[in-house]
């Protein structure tokens, strides 16, 4: 049953998840850059942590 | 190893894990290439970050450049989809798919060959990029083939043309990095893909309808191969190498459009051209209204990129990238600091090519009173929806191909093939793949590993010309089973998410086409002329 709901919850929302986990990653690459380019462990920390975090939507709708 | 880890077999054996990790799931799992990438991204993230000492910094800024380098993948794939959607919704397809049946006399065959084979070929000897599978692809599926089977058709079919693709883009680099005489460099590639080239025919045929479906077209695969094969090489060895792809697939063209279909094998029956003729009565439009698109598209793509002024101009104009700090991993292993990584040439640029054909095209048949209501609304409902599960797909897997290459996985691997001794020649091109299927490009492969196979030629003796040639030509075959590639083609087919069942189709004759070129550069190298240089 929950598993049930779990995939039709993918299955109806896949366009979207998969549209956010996209404009996630993108809204997360100034955060990241900033990061990549100036040394800056807490920036470098949090982007990669979102992109990560991007990466599940993704995983979990495509 | 200059930043490497010790070569070891099982350590070697674990940098394959996230690529056959993400074959094993795409293919054998079927998942979606989107899902498949991501886990292929993270499992190298931990190859990476526990074995080649990558840390936060490095591992981040691999990402953000493969974040990076999908845009100008993703630019293609969106333009390619608009303009497929633009022909699609004044109908156009059922047009173009009428005058081809008619023309080949209903034979799918003499359409794939022609349409999957040469056309590709020839429009990827100007601009590559994914742009003749983006073209070829939706071409296919308008003449009523399976959208999958369309997809791996076009890429099987262009990958012969790649090295001198491009206005030879990729055969550039072996020129550029190495010291060798470029006319020989070129000799060796133009021989392994001209053989390539036939196979490709041969493989389409196979794809489409096994050995009765070969046995059938030997003769149109025979002469439009052989034709394509032989002035690749003689425009390789003789003319010019950058043009050798183009005049190529317009012999092809030309052989395949208005030799082939004159053989009596490929004669219609009579049936068949009654009933094409009857449709052909009742089209709407002219082949020449419908197919407006894919002209306008042309004459832009052969403007830009071969007036090299005009080129050079508009390259000139808006360039963008980003610079990115040199990366070191724990272990030593540096990537050079980078002024635009990437940087996308915005009016050169292939997407916006043909971002512009679709435009002109929508002006065109609104003028003709062909654009139907609301037809702007559809047209971007369509996109968005086609594009989500290539747009996936090509995100993680670049992400994933680029964490490999910044840590020294991807050099690892091809180290790796190196030490194989004299069965090198038979693993050589197998490098150029890595890399294609890595980075999605055989230019890229070539930047990558063009100075190792060098060096490895040198330290068993044997000729770097054919090395080399194996190398591009790898690189080259390895663009019909490169996920980025098959992203493209299952993008601009509406099949986003079916990624793995097109990369099982390609796989085969990827493995075949491979391995018949590394046996040809060995007997070259060690049966038929031994010590040749």
């Amino acid at each position: 049953m929950v598993a049930a709901e779990k995939q039709s919850l993918r299955k109806r929302y896949k366009f979207e998840g998969m549209l956010g986990a996209f404009i996630l990653m993108w809204l997360d690459f100034p955060l990241l850059y900033q990061g990549v380019v100036s040394h800056n462990s807490a920036a470098l920390g949090a982007g990669f942590l979102i992109i990560l975090v991007a990466g599940g939507i993704a995983y979990y709708f495509s | 190893m200059q930043g490497l880890p010790q070569m070891s077999v099982w350590l070697w054996f674990l940098c394959l894990v996230p690529i056959l990790a993400v074959l094993i799931l795409m293919m054998v799992f079927r998942w979606s290439g989107g899902r498949s990438g991501v886990v292929g991204w993270v499992l190298t993230l931990i190859v990476a970050y526990i074995w080649f000492g990558g840390h936060l910094h490095i591992l981040s800024a691999g990402t953000l450049k493969g974040l990076w380098a999908t845009v100008w993948v993703l630019y293609i794939i969106w333009g390619a989809m608009t303009v497929y959607n633009v022909v699609d919704l004044v109908g156009g397809f059922k047009v173009i798919s009428d005058t081809f049946t008619r023309l080949t006399g209903g034979n799918k065959i003499l359409q794939l060959l022609v349409l999957g084979w040469a056309f590709p070929g020839f429009v990827q000897g100007v601009c590559g990029y994914g742009a003749p599978v983006a073209v070829a692809a939706p071409l296919l599926v308008g003449l009523g083939f399976d959208p999958i089977f369309a997809a791996a058709t076009a890429l099987i079919g262009h990958s012969w043309a790649v090295t001198f693709g491009s206005l030879g883009s990729s055969y550039s680099i072996l020129e550029r990095l190495t010291t060798l005489d470029p006319g020989r460099l070129a000799l060796f590639a133009a021989f392994f893909l001209g053989i390539a080239c036939v196979l490709c025919g041969y493989s389409i045929a196979h794809m489409y309808g096994g050995w009765k479906c070969m046995r059938e077209g030997t003769p149109a695969i025979l002469l439009i191969g052989v034709t394509m094969g032989a002035v690749l090489n003689l425009v390789a060895n003789f003319v010019a190498p950058y043009v050798a792809s183009f005049v190529a697939g317009a012999a092809g063209l030309i052989v395949g459009g208005l030799v082939v279909p004159k053989l009596p094998m490929y004669r219609p029956k009579v049936a068949d051209y009654t009933t094409a003729e009857v449709a052909a009565t009742n089209e709407p439009y002219s082949f020449n209204v419908a197919f407006f698109a894919y002209y306008a598209l042309i004459i832009i793509v052969f403007t830009v990129y071969l007036i090299q002024p005009l080129k050079a101009y508009l390259a000139g104009l808006i360039n963008i990238g980003f610079p990115f700090p040199e990366t070191t991993t724990l272990l030593g292993f540096t990537n050079k600091a980078v002024k635009k990584y990437q940087s996308i040439a915005v009016f050169t640029a292939p997407g916006t090519l043909i971002f512009t054909a679709a435009f002109l095209s929508y002006l065109f048949y609104k003028a003709r009173g062909l654009w139907p209501e609301k037809g702007g609304q559809m047209l971007l409902n369509r996109i968005i929806k086609q594009a989500m599960g290539a747009t996936m797909t090509v995100t993680t897997m670049t992400m994933m191909g680029v964490v490999m290459m910044e840590v020294g996985i991807t050099r690892y691997l091809a180290e790796g093939l190196a030490n194989t001794g004299r069965l090198y020649p038979i693993f050589s091109p197998w490098i150029g793949v890595l890399g294609a299927f890595m980075t999605g490009s055989n230019t890229n492969s070539n930047v990558l590993f063009t100075g190792l196979q060098w060096d490895v030629a040198k330290l068993l003796m044997i000729s770097p010309f054919v090395i080399l040639g194996l190398q591009t030509s790898g690189g080259a075959i390895g663009n019909m089973f490169c996920p980025m590639n098959v992203a493209l083609g299952t993008g601009v087919t509406g099949q986003g998410g079916r990624e793995g069942e097109c990369l099982r189709r390609t796989a085969l004759y990827n493995a075949i086409l491979t391995f018949v070129v590394g046996i040809l550069g060995w007997l070259i190298l060690y049966v038929f002329f031994p010590g040749i240089e």
